[in-house]
């Protein structure tokens, strides 16, 4: 049974690969056809629920309404379609069934907003549901009763983030509502004017008439001028009601910016930012007559009368109204769009982003809610590349477990201590002295969202943003990573198998055939590569094959991180029972906890497929979500075997301990759209393709094998000293990945302005290296390297000559990058290399924050004032600077950085505080520091 | 442009004889580690004036005034002044002296008051007619301004006196008062010195002022650069010819000839001799800039103290004292600021002795005290002053530099750049105390 599975679970795969390799000499096409992918739903891989006859298999978002046609009806779902096997209109006749309007008022009043959660034990079935109302004024009552729930299987989801999913659902209900209110009063006023239009027409027809002495007439004429004046009265009376509720100015200004930059814009592109399946009913109800008067055409085209929100009423032309005491009902009632006009956009982006960040697991929702905290306060915050934080100066400061959060407290200290016996981050050594901070070390990473938007995910048991990346550089034939690279991606996909495979047996190494029969799998399909990756390839497996003996050796020599994990399974687990942290988490939250991290790895693995497709929905430019369930991944699939199997062995024991270990490690990625505009600023005029398709620091592992000194480049960057990468025209492919690859160390990398150019014509002026850290810069053949750099630049910038192969810069005497440089051999996988990277970015990070609080914020940090000289001030504290690193084991080159890196964070820090001083006009410079002290040298390469 | 490169081109062939010194490797004496560029400026930045401990402030020829903070290299304010180049720039104090008025002539032929506290224009002068070449402050809160002609003016603006001069070529480019009332001051037109005074008329109940022309003074060989008051008794002139003169304040009359040149026309009259710029130190020493290099002068015993004559690749334009004496620096149009100062084994030891005496930059610079300064004769006594430091960062010519204590270095140059040049050390403090005062304890300021 269980070796049918295996295979069963490496047949898709197989499959998947070998058509790969057909396509291997037309471009490296891996967009999948449709009918390679497979047809079958494929269930979640570690899903608690078993598979139900009808059960929900992922979250969506449902508003319905509660139409006065047709009853309670879907409106839309995100995604189109919601869940797959999953009866949305029953559901929505639930929901809208709770009758949410308890007022007994008379008349026109404002309808105030409920929120309930609702739950289907038997079905699993959990939904946050937010009652709202929104007004029409040809709507019964002039009230539309809708509802916007969050529907998950999870109902830990929403008692745990009930507090979140609340809040967010207001802000969407917010937009919807303010709105719907200013397309409700613009209606009315509108109605007002055709009403007394129509009156004072009736009135002129009445003194006409009365001429003409027709007294039957005039009673019905009294009639109707009298439903007229109870008409009026009612508009007057609902239209001041709103009117007095319109008292959100920010909003209004926001929607008025919204207008101003669409009618800017062509209509086309305007009528684009319509969002999801309401386009073609948007198509529709332009063409409808509008339902009141017109505006004049002179000034306003008949397209812009439609959707405007600030109309001015001196362009109305009022028409008469057909005078009835009762209501039509026959009217088309206006959609969701119409309704809230600039609301339904803003609100629907919202709840698009809200389903973007709460339809991941519950465990990846806990592990960054941990983490936030890092996020904040954002300018002490210290990043590296663009998703790694290496510590917050300002954060967890009183906490008992030091800058981190304590659910995990103890597990880094596990895995350095793991690490040091098998010599593979044996730096800790040298931080012994500091235990504290290390312990916490691993827990500072994180990751956060990219400025375009997509999730970055970096720092973690599998890189799943790297392998889409790796997809669209081999599309676009940069020769330098040739099919090597990807076949190390697959090859390390395959070990990702084994390690779950060998998790199954809670005794340590063991051969059993089911490994056997994968290696031999993992080799056939390697060995159906092409001839030249054979070699290199064949390596790996070799590797595999080895470590099925031994498997623990295995995992060490690919990845260090998996590597400690799997020692600590095979170890025999016995510091199981030691492992809570003090500080947090009862038992039963542990065990919940564990819970969720089953289905962690394969949702990782499962948002491969979805990632690209979302990335070539983005470039199509469309904004709608492809529902990722359609498609999930093949590799998905057959860890979701492997995870069947799982369930059948003892299940909870060291396993979710790795589990456990792993989380600490996990990819984070903030959707949530305030940390995207706050600590993030989108940059969408970015223009240069080949640096937003390539993830920061690909390539670093080519980069760093390929030059022998790069490490004094690398320690230029960490000192902040501006590294200009030269290159002649050919080369400046090299050039871009080289800028490309070191971009991972960059300190600025979020910042507003752009800390590096991947290629640029002209040697940029010195003045902007305040900002401008990494430059690659072309150099013209006929134009000496000499003539080319100028003696400032030389000697403010560190100059990296591709061609020649020679660096000029200061030369760097010190243990991290050392370390670094010895290790980058080791290392066959890029990804493991970047998580080694940041490991140590982190160690040297945390470093600084001891240099911080304990020096800088100290009495030490201020120097004294009795020194006339400057030279005498600058010296003294030097001394003190180089004692203090002493003590924290911190030596000669090293010292340097991480001043740098406190510097970096005390500039955000001030910047920060005149940013927010709103009497300060102008802000600080940036300084640009010269580095005399250090001497530079030509080095080879 | 051109010819710039061209002079250079020329002057690298001459150096068969001297080599311009170089700099390599780690410059541990230079101080200025850490460097903020001030951008604002569209033009040469030709003009940088301290107001106070806290204040600079810059103008260019793009007639654009900017006030800088120099603590933390921040723009404070800017005035776009003019609509010409700015040529000239006076600091006063204001009628109550608590406010600090900046005077500016420009070439658009405008004079402006402005009060820089408040940010504003207080007077805007257009009487003077022709172009404005610079600007003298005389009596008390009077001020002459000169191009072609001479004008009197009182602190409210007002015209009090113009003088006509002579039909001449060139307009008077320099202006110095001569003693401490400045009621008598110098002016400097081409090749020709003259003085003037200022004489108080009493009519009736007025006052009136009048210029009066006293004298004219001997003809320089060539046009004069450089025109500074040494002491009470004493001032300086220098010209393109590399001559410098020494005038008695009293009976102006040439007293000493210094650094005469034979042959000062040079290749291609290039003038290499040329002197560019004189300041004055400890009212006796004179530091001139004398084509590319520099020389210090004791004009009370008429020695040359030291000199470089090859300093720079490039006419040097500017120099003082930085850091109380133990260094001096130099800018120059190849677009670098250098600094020289002895060279010692062991400056930190050399530093403590230094700084617990009380002495002059003078005696700093030449490492010697002025006692012994007095018994020595020969020049040859004082080594020829090492290049410690190199400052790169402009990349056009380095026009003004001024010294801010320990706030360091400021300089501006053809780049349209203000350039901060700090010690990081320092700077490092400095944002750990803006840190504990103001970032992590905002309450305490409100």
């Amino acid at each position: 049974m269980m070796d049918l599975n295996m295979f069963g679970a490496d047949l898709p795969y197989n499959m998947y690969i070998q058509e790969e390799e057909s396509k291997v000499n037309d471009g490296w096409n891996f967009d999948l056809e449709d009918y390679l992918a497979p047809h079958s739903q494929v269930p979640h891989p570690w899903n608690r629920q078993t598979a139900g006859e009808s059960h929900l298999d992922m979250d969506f978002i449902l508003v319905a309404e509660f139409s006065e046609l047709e009853g309670p009806r879907e409106v839309l779902t995100i995604p189109r379609g919601g869940s797959s096997n999953f009866n949305i209109t029953d559901f929505s006749v639930r929901i809208m069934s709770l009758d949410h309007q308890t007022t007994t008022k008379q008349g026109f009043h404002l309808i105030e907003d409920s929120q309930v959660t609702f739950s289907e034990i038997k079905d699993s079935v959990f939904a946050f549901v937010h009652h709202f109302a929104l007004y029409d004024r040809h709507a019964r009552g002039y009230v539309r009763p809708f509802a916007i729930s969050y529907i998950t299987p999870d109902s830990r989801k929403l008692l745990q983030f009930y507090e979140e999913i609340s809040q967010q659902m207001k802000k969407v209900v917010r937009y919807l509502k303010y709105g719907n209110k200013l397309v409700f009063k613009n209606s009315l006023e509108m109605h007002l004017m055709d009403l007394h239009y129509t009156k004072a027409e009736m009135l002129l027809r009445m003194r006409s008439r009365k001429s003409s002495h027709q007294v039957s007439d005039e009673d019905v004429c009294y009639k109707n001028l009298r439903t007229l004046e109870a008409n009026i009265t009612e508009t007057q009376n609902v239209l001041h009601t709103i009117k007095l509720s319109l008292v959100d100015k920010k909003l209004e200004h926001r929607f008025a910016r919204l207008e101003e930059k669409a009618k800017i814009e062509t209509p086309r592109v305007k009528s684009d930012s319509w969002s999801l399946q309401e386009w073609e009913e948007i198509e529709a109800t332009y063409s409808v007559s509008s339902v009141s008067g017109s505006y004049d055409g002179s000034s306003l085209s008949d397209n812009t009368t439609g959707w405007t929100l600030f109309p001015d009423t001196r362009y109305y032309r009022p028409k008469t109204v057909k005078i009835s005491s009762g209501r039509q009902f026959d009217i088309h009632l206006q959609g969701l769009h119409e309704l809230c006009s600039w609301g339904h956009r803003e609100g629907m982006q919202k709840l698009r982003h809200l389903y973007q960040f709460f339809k991941r697991d519950m465990a990846v929702l806990q592990v960054e809610s941990n983490d936030k905290t890092f996020m904040d306060p954002g300018p002490s915050a210290l990043y590296f590349g663009e998703d790694c934080i290496g510590v917050n100066l300002l954060t967890g400061v009183d906490k008992k477990c030091m800058g981190c959060h304590c659910l995990q407290a103890d597990i880094p200290g596990l895995l350095f201590n793991k690490c040091s016996s098998i010599e593979s981050l044996s730096f800790k050594s040298a931080a012994s002295s500091f235990r504290s901070v290390n312990d916490d070390d691993a827990e500072s990473m994180k990751s956060a969202i990219s400025a375009t938007g997509s999730p970055i995910v970096n720092f973690g048991l599998y890189n799943e943003n790297d392998v889409p990346n790796t997809f669209e550089l081999e599309k676009d034939n940069i020769d330098l990573y040739s099919n090597n690279e990807f076949i190390r991606h697959l090859t390390f996909k395959i070990q990702q198998l084994d390690i779950d495979i060998s998790k199954d047996e809670p005794m340590g190494p063991i051969e059993n055939a089911e490994d056997r029969t994968t290696i031999d799998n993992v080799k056939k399909f390697v060995e159906s590569f092409g001839d030249g990756n054979k070699e290199r390839s064949l390596d790996d497996v070799e590797k595999l094959e080895e470590g099925n003996g031994a498997i623990s050796e295995m995992v060490v020599s690919t990845s260090t991180l998996l590597g400690e994990d799997f020692e600590e399974r095979s170890s025999g687990t016995s510091d199981h029972e030691d492992f809570t942290c003090e500080c947090d988490l009862s038992d039963v939250e542990t065990e919940g906890m564990r819970d969720r991290l089953h289905t962690l790895t394969a949702e990782n693995v499962g948002q491969l497929e979805y990632e690209k497709e979302a990335k070539n929905e983005k470039e199509a430019g469309s904004i709608t979500i492809a529902p990722e369930t359609e498609k999930t991944s093949v590799l998905a699939q057959s860890i979701k075997n492997e995870s069947m199997l799982e369930r059948d062995s003892e299940g909870m024991t060291s396993y979710d301990l790795i589990r456990l270990n792993i989380e600490n490690l996990i990819p984070v990625d903030f959707d949530s759209p305030e940390q995207e505009s706050t600590l993030f600023p989108s940059n969408p005029d970015n223009n240069s393709p080949d640096a937003d398709n390539l993830a920061c620091g690909f390539g670093i592992l080519h980069i760093m094998t390929k030059y022998a000194s790069i490490k004094h480049v690398i320690y230029s960057i960490l000192i902040g000293r501006s590294v200009i990468v030269v290159g002649t025209p050919d080369l400046e492919g090299e050039v871009k990945n080289i800028v490309n690859a070191l971009k991972i160390f960059l300190t600025s990398y979020h910042r507003n302005h752009k800390s590096f150019i991947p290629w640029t014509k002209c040697l940029p002026s010195l003045y902007k290296m305040t900002d401008l850290k990494l430059v690659g810069v072309c150099r013209p053949e006929r134009k000496p390297f000499d003539r080319f750099i100028p003696s400032a630049i030389k000697k403010l910038c560190t100059v990296f000559d591709v061609k020649r192969r020679e660096i000029f810069c200061p030369v760097y005497q010190g243990y991290y990058l050392s370390l670094l440089d010895n290790r980058v051999r080791n290392y066959k996988m890029e990804e493991m290399l970047t998580t080694l990277i940041k490991s140590i970015m982190v160690e040297i990070s945390s470093k600084a924050f001891i240099y911080f609080h304990s020096f800088c914020i100290g009495p030490a940090g201020v120097g004294r004032q009795d020194y006339k000289f400057l030279q005498q001030q600058s010296s003294s504290f030097q001394r003190r600077v180089s004692n203090f690193m002493a003590k924290i084991g911190v030596h000669d080159s090293d010292a340097h950085i991480i001043e740098f890196l406190c510097e970096t964070i005390k500039q955000q820090l001030i910047q920060d505080h005149f940013q927010t001083r709103a009497s300060v006009s102008h802000m600080p410079e940036r300084p640009l520091a010269t580095h005399n002290d250090l001497c530079c040298q030509m080095m080879k390469c | 442009m051109w010819q710039k490169l061209w002079r250079k081109g020329d002057q690298q062939k001459d150096e068969d004889k001297e080599v311009v010194e170089e700099i390599e490797g780690e410059e541990t004496c230079n101080p200025y580690t850490e460097l903020y560029f001030l951008q604002h400026h569209s033009d040469i930045v030709r003009h940088l004036l301290v107001i106070d401990d806290r204040r600079c402030v810059s103008a260019g020829d793009d007639g654009v005034v900017v006030v800088w903070d120099t603590q933390l290299c921040m723009k404070l304010s800017f005035f776009e002044a003019h609509s010409r180049p700015i040529t000239c720039m006076l600091s006063i104090d204001g009628k109550n002296k608590d406010s600090n008025l900046l005077i500016t002539g420009s070439s658009d032929k405008h004079i402006k008051v402005w009060n820089i506290d408040q940010g504003k224009c207080v007077q805007d002068i257009t009487e003077h007619g022709t172009s404005v070449k610079c600007l003298l402050p005389v009596l008390e809160n009077m001020f002459v301004s000169a191009g072609e002609q001479l004008h009197l003016w009182g602190e409210d603006g007002a015209l009090l006196d113009t003088f006509p001069l002579d039909k001449q070529e060139a307009d008077i480019s320099l202006l110095i008062s001569t003693n401490l009332k400045n009621e008598r001051f110098v002016t400097a037109c081409d090749k020709e010195l003259t003085v003037y005074s200022i004489k108080d008329l009493l009519d009736l109940n007025e006052t009136s002022y009048r210029i009066c022309q006293d004298k004219r003074l001997p003809e320089h060989l060539e046009a004069v650069r450089a025109l500074v008051p040494v002491s009470d008794k004493l001032f300086a002139s220098g010209s393109l010819d590399g001559t410098i003169l020494l005038w008695s304040s009293e009976t102006f009359t040439p007293l000493k000839k210094l650094n005469t040149m034979a042959d000062y026309k040079g290749k291609a009259n290039m003038y290499p001799y040329s002197v560019q710029y004189i300041a004055c130190e400890n009212q006796k020493y004179l530091l001139a800039a004398i084509g590319c290099g520099f020389a210090l002068f004791d004009t009370v015993s008429n020695t040359l103290l030291c000199r470089k004559v090859k300093a720079h690749y490039s006419k040097v334009t500017q120099l003082t004292f930085v850091c109380d004496g133990l260094l001096l620096a130099t800018c120059s149009e190849d677009g670098s600021i250098r600094l020289w100062g002895q060279k010692s084994h062991n400056p930190g030891e050399q530093l403590a002795v230094k700084a617990s005496m009380g002495l002059s930059p003078i005696e700093r610079f030449l490492d010697i005290n002025f006692g012994q300064l007095h018994h020595s004769k020969s020049p040859d006594h004082f080594p020829e002053p090492v290049l410690l430091g190199e400052c790169l960062g402009h990349c056009g010519s380095v026009m003004r530099i001024v010294d801010q204590g320990l706030e360091g270095m400021f300089s501006c140059g053809g780049d349209h750049l203000v350039i901060a040049w700090k010690n990081s050390e320092l700077q490092k403090m400095k944002r750990n105390q803006v840190i504990q005062e103001k970032v992590l304890n905002p309450s305490v300021i409100v």
